[in-house]
This record gives structure tokens, sequence and C-alpha cells, in this order.
């Protein structure tokens, strides 16, 4: 199976870093974000199976994310991540297209099963990745 | 008993019902409160594993949580009592600011210039950096022979670098070596070196560093300076490239100190931190003072061949006299292989011709000398020393969750000390990879499976000890596999010995659990027979990752994880949470019966918790305290089958809804505690009634304490007195001439429950009487209560279980107070006693299992 491509954006670099290694260790190919509006960029230039973002954060929020990949048509399944405090927004990212959610704190563990499948997900909607849009 | 008696009978009888109420009230929010800071205790105990990921803001929510839901059980105890435990208002404010001190910005980091390494442990990090930090750990926590000594702290670095303008010069270094080349670099760390050497200390700090070396039991004291730098030993090796000098005297310990200092930037040093992306301009370093000890043989264990690791051994180096042989690699040295075994043996053995050595000089520092001749060719260790060097290097390794490279010496009195240890980086492709570990599991023969909770993850192997009672514990081995039917809070002093624990009852909430997590000792709890299937001496392997235990040691499993990357050694937040929860979970008031269980003694959020419950629940069993006029209005009369009198007030869900009149049946109860009891009590044969003989002394004795009773009051004796709610049961007996207490909550929530039973009094000579009180104690130890007897009294303690089995004790209890109503007068002997408790123990089996046969979907026996 081809490699796949998976983003995380989260404007904490702990988050990005101990996701980064956990997804690794677990084979994905991981790039990370702690700017979304690079991020933006990114999704613009490359495609990617699955893109993990926080909600919210400084400048465009993981809603905009969300919103940007699905108004492209993109294949690219999305995850939310949130605090527990907005609930009811990843509810609402959900409704609009989200492929899941998280609540931080969160087991790692969960996470990769998630990235998992919606790599699987992904993948029947699109060709091999990596290469330009 | 004077006193006693006078508390009983006097206290707060005046109270009305709603008084009452609401202190029972006030007892159930506490309780709720109590519950909810352990579950928050187990929850971020969890977290700390590094299976999770969560944020700073996770971090303020734990901090804010505990400290409303400890706060709320202070208030409640306090409003329970009046007001009589103000003192622990003052611990939890204690304990409230250094938890909050973790978190504040800046401030965290700010300590005096020089501690104690008897005050540090790994808690201090910060400001004495990981190596001095873990050395303290050693010393304070497993009890590890480390040299005495103390630290100059980061803070004091800081401190000098910033009273001297160091600082300044250290970050336009930097700023250069940003934009600069590799070639700078030698220049600019020959140039920071220098202006470290040549800035005198700051007076404060070499004020308290000759003041600390000057203190008369340091007098004659030489000293190892050991670098310390922060971040030094921990994610960053940084090893060999800061100072250490040997053999320091007294007079030069401030140059020594200056020395060590600037190596924080020697070459080597501040290449690795560029390469690294590690701050320049904000490095310190913290100076390690230890005692020199005069070494006759030095060397460094590994606890795993990092070369070999399936290989499953430990090699160890050692060389005549000082350290600087062996880990600067300066002469030849004897290398040794010991097996990993409790008891390690030595395997392999190479030894080489050693014809010089290192001694510290008269003059301070070290010299090169020959070794004997005799000597040159000879192992330069004993077996003897290997095995115990190997058994202390695996204790660490335990402690620390993980590979270890200890530095270590022997004394010239043949003492083993370690000088020091840190984490072993094993590489992976050694050890068993995820799938393959799939496979290993499924090959291991199973004991258990599923059939508990796990309360602490990890894995731990060893061979199985079953305790039954505190008696038990002083004997427990190291190594050992801790097997125990309950889950006393006392038994946590067994844990720092324990490679892994498997429990009978109790929660993953419960203060041993705690503990456990803790001290990362893997812990299954409510494992159901665990006792039956666990037998002593068994060798076993408890997976509590996957909640099963393996009949043998599994090495493949124990090596997996012993090289788990400790995920929490490299992010703050991790860190961050470890330094709360050492200052919020750690119980240090584990024996309510011991001098240090006070207020004033809490020094941790778990010590308060405990406190209070436990200060509520005495506060509790002194309540059926009401006035006349109240007890003719609630109390009603229970119509028993036995011939006892018992009232009850039921204050919530006690009694069955609509049942009025003055007297109730045993059916229109609906007290889950009361309804066990009585079962007890009136269980066939329970209840003999025959009169039992008494010499003339007894019955002498017994006139007079029949007079006794009825000068203590003038309401003479009152009637039985059961205070009931749906869960709880509070009841003062006096049958014939002693009085029975029981005090209980049975719910669904384990860590709510307790009992507490008590006996006193008699009708006989204080020797019988006391000798009834050791049969009682002695049966209640059987099931697994905390017992404390003094003359004729006795108390039980049960807390943490789950609901049937604390309800078939509570029905055992029954069936005790009634065989033990007369039994004063039968204590004719010392031999009586074994016999009576054993008579009943056997009795109970035939009637009912003592602990609940549960099958389980595998049933494994």
């Amino acid at each position: 199976m081809a490699e796949t491509q998976v983003m995380v954006v989260d404007d904490e670099e702990i988050v990005c870093d101990r996701l980064k290694d956990q997804l690794e260790k677990s084979g994905f190919m991981v790039e990370t974000f702690t700017e979304s509006t690079r991020a933006l960029k990114a999704l613009e230039e490359k495609r990617y199976h699955v893109v993990v973002t926080d909600l919210k954060m400084a400048g465009p929020t993981g809603l905009d994310v969300l919103y940007n990949v699905r108004d492209r048509g993109l294949p690219t399944q999305v995850i939310i991540i949130t605090g527990y405090a907005s609930i009811e927004a990843a509810r609402e990212a959900e409704a609009v297209g989200a492929y899941d959610f998280l609540c931080k704190p969160f087991e790692l563990k969960d996470l990769t099963r998630m990235v998992k499948n919606a790599a699987k997900h992904a993948k029947r909607g699109m060709g091999p990745a990596g290469r330009g849009a | 008993m004077a006193g006693w008696w006078r508390r009983w009978l006097g206290r707060r009888w005046g109270e009305d019902l709603s008084t009452l109420r609401s202190r029972y009230e006030r007892f159930q929010h506490l309780t709720d409160g109590n519950n909810r800071v352990l579950e928050l205790m187990a929850d971020a105990g969890d977290k700390s594993g590094g299976d999770y990921l969560f944020d700073r803001r996770y971090l303020d929510s734990l901090v804010d949580d505990l400290e409303e839901a400890v706060s709320g059980v202070v208030y409640d105890l306090n409003a329970m009592t009046d007001g009589r435990y103000i003192d622990l208002v003052d611990a939890f404010e204690r304990v409230r600011a250094r938890v909050r001190s973790v978190l504040a910005p800046g401030t965290e980091w700010e300590t005096d210039s020089i501690i104690p390494l008897s005050k540090i442990d790994l808690d201090d990090l910060a400001s004495v950096g990981e190596k001095m930090a873990s050395l303290g750990e050693l010393r304070s926590r497993l009890d590890v022979g480390v040299p005495d000594g103390f630290v100059v702290t980061a803070s004091a670095c800081r401190r000098h670098f910033r009273a001297r303008g160091l600082d300044r010069v250290i970050a336009a270094r930097a700023e250069e070596l940003a934009s600069g080349t590799a070639s700078l670099v030698d220049i600019v760390a020959a140039d920071l070196q220098q202006s470290i050497r040549r800035t005198p200390i700051v007076r404060s700090v070499a004020r308290s560093l000759r003041k600390e070396i000057g203190r008369s039991e340091r007098s004659g004291w030489t000293y190892a300076a050991r670098s310390s730098a922060l971040g030094e030993d921990g994610e960053h090796s940084f090893a060999g490239q800061h100072a250490t000098l040997l053999n320091v005297r007294a007079e030069d310990a401030v140059a020594a100190y200056r020395e060590v200092l600037a190596s924080l930037f020697s070459s080597e040093a501040l290449r690795y931190r560029l390469d690294r992306g590690l701050s320049v301009a904000e490095a310190l370093m913290a100076v390690g003072f230890m005692a020199m000890v005069p070494a006759r043989v030095s060397g460094v264990i590994l606890t795993i061949d990092p070369a070999s690791p399936q290989r499953d051994i430990m090699v160890v180096s050692a060389a005549y006299g000082l350290g600087p042989t062996i880990v600067q690699g300066t002469g030849p040295t004897d290398c040794f292989e010991i097996s990993r075994d409790p008891s390690p043996r030595v395997v392999g053995r190479k030894i080489l011709q050693k014809e010089l050595a290192l001694q510290p000089r008269q003059n301070g520092g070290i010299e090169r000398i020959t070794v004997e001749t005799a000597k040159q060719a000879a192992a330069c260790v004993s077996e003897s020393e290997l095995t115990e060097l190997g058994r202390m290097a695996l204790r660490i390794e335990r402690h620390a969750g993980h590979y270890q490279e200890i530095e270590w010496a022997v004394d010239q009195e043949g003492r083993i000390v370690i000088l020091q240890a840190r984490a072993l980086r094993v590489s992976p492709s050694g050890v068993p990879a995820d799938e393959e570990l799939v496979r290993i599991r499924a090959a291991c023969p199973v004991l258990l499976r599923g059939r508990g909770v796990i309360a602490c993850r990890g894995v731990g192997a060893g061979p199985v000890v079953v305790v039954r009672s505190t008696e038990d514990m002083p004997d427990f081995p190291q190594g050992g596999v801790l097997v125990t039917t309950g889950t006393s809070p006392q038994y946590s002093a067994m844990l720092a010995r324990a490679t892994a624990v498997v429990a009978e009852m109790g929660s993953s909430t419960g203060h041993l659990a705690t503990v456990a997590r803790e001290l990362r000792v893997p812990m299954l709890v409510d494992v159901h027979e665990a006792t039956k299937v666990l037998q002593p001496g068994m060798e076993v392997t408890v997976d509590a990752e996957e909640n099963v235990v393996y009949s043998g040691v599994v090495r493949e499993l124990l090596r997996y994880h012993l090289t788990a990357q400790p995920a929490d050694a490299d992010f703050t937040e991790f860190q961050l949470l470890r330094r709360l929860l050492r200052r919020i979970t750690p119980l240090n008031l584990s024996d309510p019966n011991a001098e240090n269980f006070r207020a004033r003694s809490c020094s941790t959020y778990h010590d308060v918790i405990r406190f209070a419950h436990e200060m509520a629940v005495r506060e509790l069993g002194e309540m059926p305290g009401l006035a006349a006029g109240e007890r003719k209005r609630f109390v009603r009369r229970l119509q028993l089958s036995i011939p006892m009198d018992l009232d009850i007030l039921d204050i919530g869900g006690g009694i069955a809804p609509g049942v009025e009149g003055s007297s109730v049946v045993p059916e229109d109860v609906r007290s889950v505690p009361l309804s066990a009891l009585l079962a007890g009590l009136s269980t066939p044969g329970t209840w003999r009634t025959e009169p039992v003989d008494m010499d003339m002394k007894s019955f002498l004795s017994s006139a007079t304490r029949t007079a006794a009773v009825g000068m203590t009051d003038a309401g003479a004796v009152r009637p039985n007195l059961a205070v009931i709610a749906k869960d709880y049961l509070n009841l003062h007996l006096l049958l014939g001439y002693h009085f029975n207490m029981v005090d209980c909550n049975l719910s669904e929530t384990p860590t709510a429950n307790y009992l507490y039973f008590r006996f006193v009094g008699g009708v006989t000579d204080i020797t019988r009487r006391s000798r009834r009180a050791r049969v009682i104690a002695a049966i209640l130890q059987e099931y697994e209560f905390g017992v404390e007897t003094k003359g004729d009294l006795v108390v039980g303690r049960l807390r943490n279980m789950a609901k049937e089995p604390l309800r078939q004790r509570l029905e055992m209890v029954g069936r005790l107070i009634g065989y033990t109503r007369q039994l004063d007068v039968l204590m004719r002997d010392e031999e009586t006693v074994r016999e009576c408790a054993q008579e009943f123990v056997e009795r109970e089996q035939l009637s009912v299992n003592k602990t609940p046969i549960v099958e389980n979907a595998d049933g494994v026996r």
C-alpha cells in the first residue's frame, strides 16, 4: 500500500511533536504545522490522506481547515482535536463533514486507530497520494 | 475506659433529628468529595504514564478541580465537627501553595542556593539538574547507598551570572553563534570559559557554599564536584562534556565550583547544544558536592547489554581505585556478565592485567599509583559484591522503569555506593517489535485474563508472595509479586520492594492504587480468586498493559517494557504533571494508629483527604446522641425474633416507604447494611441463650461492674439504637455488659465503603475480657480487617471494598456479635483464645464462603 500522508495542525508544539512521534511509529508519513496559515498553503500544494487539526487556533481555525478541504472537494479526511470545553463546536464540525473528533486529553492509541480508519476512507476516494493537486 | 464511657453516653445527647440528618448529609457530601479527589488522582496518574496527549489547559483544570474538591472535603469535616479540625485548613493551604507553585510561571525555578542531597528527589529536577535529582531520588526513595552531600542550585548559577553580568556576555556570544560559522564555536567556547573562570563567584553564593562546607558534620571531608546541567542526563546525555573534579578540599570548593560552571561552555558541550538546537543563552549548571568516596574499586554497570539485549544479562566493568579509569576509558578493566535474577549470578568474566589505579592525593586532586603485583591479574571485585551490585542495579531499574547505566564504587569498608544512575538507551533493533509482541503474548501460558481492573500500567515479574495482613509485611522480599486479598493503605510500605501487585479487592481509585502509580508498580485490582490461582512461590509475569497474568517469567515482555521510551521525559507538560503529582498523590498518612496521623503532618492532597475521611468516619460513629423528645417522635422499635431490643432511627431511605407506626418488622428494612447485620445476627445457632456457668471470681467482678454501669448516667442504660439510611448503618449495641459499635457505609462505590466495628467491656475480670478481645481480633484479622486492641477494647476497620464482600463481612460481624456475647466467661486460659477463634472461623467456612466465588467466562482456576 502506498504511504499514508498525514498532516497535523496544532499551535501547541508539544501536540505536534507528540503526534508526529506517535503516528510515525505506526508507519505514517507525518508533517506538522504550528501555524494554520501555512497548513492551508500546504494543502494546496500536496495531497494528504488525513488531516489532524486542533479546533481553536490563532488565525484560521480547525473549522477553516475543514471547510477548505470540503470546498475543494478533496477526499482528504479531517479529524478535529478539541479541548474539553468546546465539544459543541466539535459536534458542529462533525456535522459539516469532519471524519471524527477527539477531546483532549485523549489516549494516543485511540487517535492512531482513528487515523488508520480515516486513511482507508480517504484512499477509496483518491489515487496514490503525495503528488500535486 | 471511664473517659470513653462518658463520651459514649454524654456526647451530643441533646441533638435533634435535623442536626443528626444534616451531619449525615454533610458526611455523604464529604465522601463524594473524597471519591472525586481519588478519581481525579487516578485519572491524572493514568495520564502521566505517557499514553495520553494533553496540554497545559488540562493541567490548569486538574489543579483547579482538585483544589475545589479537597477544600470541600476540609470544609465538610469542619462543618461536621463544629470546626474541630481548623488545623487541617492550614495543612490544605500549605499543600495548595506547593501545588500551585508548580504551575506558576517563573517562580518555580527560584530556590535557595544550596539544597542538601537528603532533601532532593526528582521533583527538584529544575533546580538541581537531572543528575543530582536522580541521585537524591535514589537516596530518599530507594534507600540506596549514595554519598552524602549537597547541590549548589541552578538558581545560584543564575544569580551569579546575572549579578556579574555574565548573562549578557553569554547572550551576546550566543547571538554571534546563531549567525556565525563552525570554526567560531571553539573560540566562543574558550572565551566564555575564560570569562567564567576569571569572574569571582558572587558573594551571596560563595558565602552559602562556604557555610555549607564549614558545617561541623562535614569537617575533614573532601568532595567530588559534579556537573549537573539542566537537561543533562535527561533527554540529552552531555556525556563527558562537563567537568567532574575529584578529591576537592574544603578550601578549594569555591574555585572548583567556578571550574565546573565554566565547563558548561566546553567546546564539546557548546557544539552539542548547537547541534540539538538547545539554547546557549539560557544554559544553567547546578553543581553537586558529594563526599569523596576513597574507592577501593570503581566501575559501571549496565542493566542490559545494549549490544545484544536479547541475551538478557547485565554487564559490569570494574577497575581498582577511582572511577575515571572506567568512564574515561584510560586503563584496562575487568568485565563481568551477570544474570538478571533476583539474586544475580556471574555468568561470564574477562580479567585483565591492571597495573595502574587512580587514588585521592594527600593535598587534593588525584594521582596514579601502581597496583600491588599480586592483585594486578586478579579480579578486582568478588562474586558476592557483584551479586549485591546486581541486586541494587535491578532495584534502581525497577524504580525508574527503564534500563539503567550506573556508576558505582566499593569503599574501603566494602560498602557499595552509587555515584550516578541514568536511563540506558537501547536501540530498538534488539527488542521485539509490536507485531512480535502480539505473538509472544499469544504463546504464553495464561493464569488469569481480563478478570480485574488495571490500576497501574506496566509489566512486572517475580515470585508470588501472598500477604494476608500487615503482620506479613516485614517478610516481603525484594522483587516479589505482591498478591493480596485487600488493599489496605498500610500495604503501601511494601510497594517499593514489589515488582507488581495483584489484589482480589479494591479499586483503581483506592489509596494503594494511587501509591502504586506514584511508584510505577504495575497493579491489577479486583481480580477474583487471585490468591487461589496465584500460589506462593510461583513465578509469574503480571502484564498490567493487557490485564493478564502469565505463568513464568516472560523475558521478552519485560525487555520490551524496559526499552519503551519514557514518553514523559521529553515533554514539558509531562514533567509538569509528574511534578504536580509528586505534591498531590504520595500518601504519608497510611496508618491511622501511627504517631504522624495528624492534620499538620499532611503534606499532599492525598494525605488531607485520607485524614479528613478517617476523622469524619470516627465522628459519625459517635452520632446517636438524640434528645429524649426527638427519640419518642422518630424512633421505632424493630420486632426481632431474637431476644434483643433494637430501636431504629431512619435518616433517609432505611425503611420501606409508607410503613407507619411505632414498630417495624425486619422485612420493612431497606437499609442494606442493617439487613446484612440482621441476617448475621439471626443466623440459626448464632444466638445461644443457655446460661453460662461462672465461677465466683467472675461473678464478683461482674457485680461491681453492674453497679458502675448503673451510676454512669441518670437515664440508666438506654435501649440499643441503630441510625440507618439506605447505604448506612450506625449501631450501638449494649449486650449484657459489653458494647458493640458498628458503623458502616455499604454502597455500590467501593471507595465510599467502610466498616468500623468496635467492641469493649464484659462481665468478667480484665484478663478474661482481654482474652475475648484477642479472640475477636484474631477473627477480624482473618477477614482482612485492620485491627487494634487495647485491653478489652477491639477496633476493626475495613475500607475501600466492593459491595458484596463487604456485605458478607458485615453479616459475619452479626454472627460474631452473637458468638462472643458471653464468651469472656469461658476464657479460662490462653489456649481457649486460639481454639475459640479457630472454632468460629471453621463454622463460618461451613456456613458461608469467606470470599465469594465468582466464575469468570474463561473459568481459569
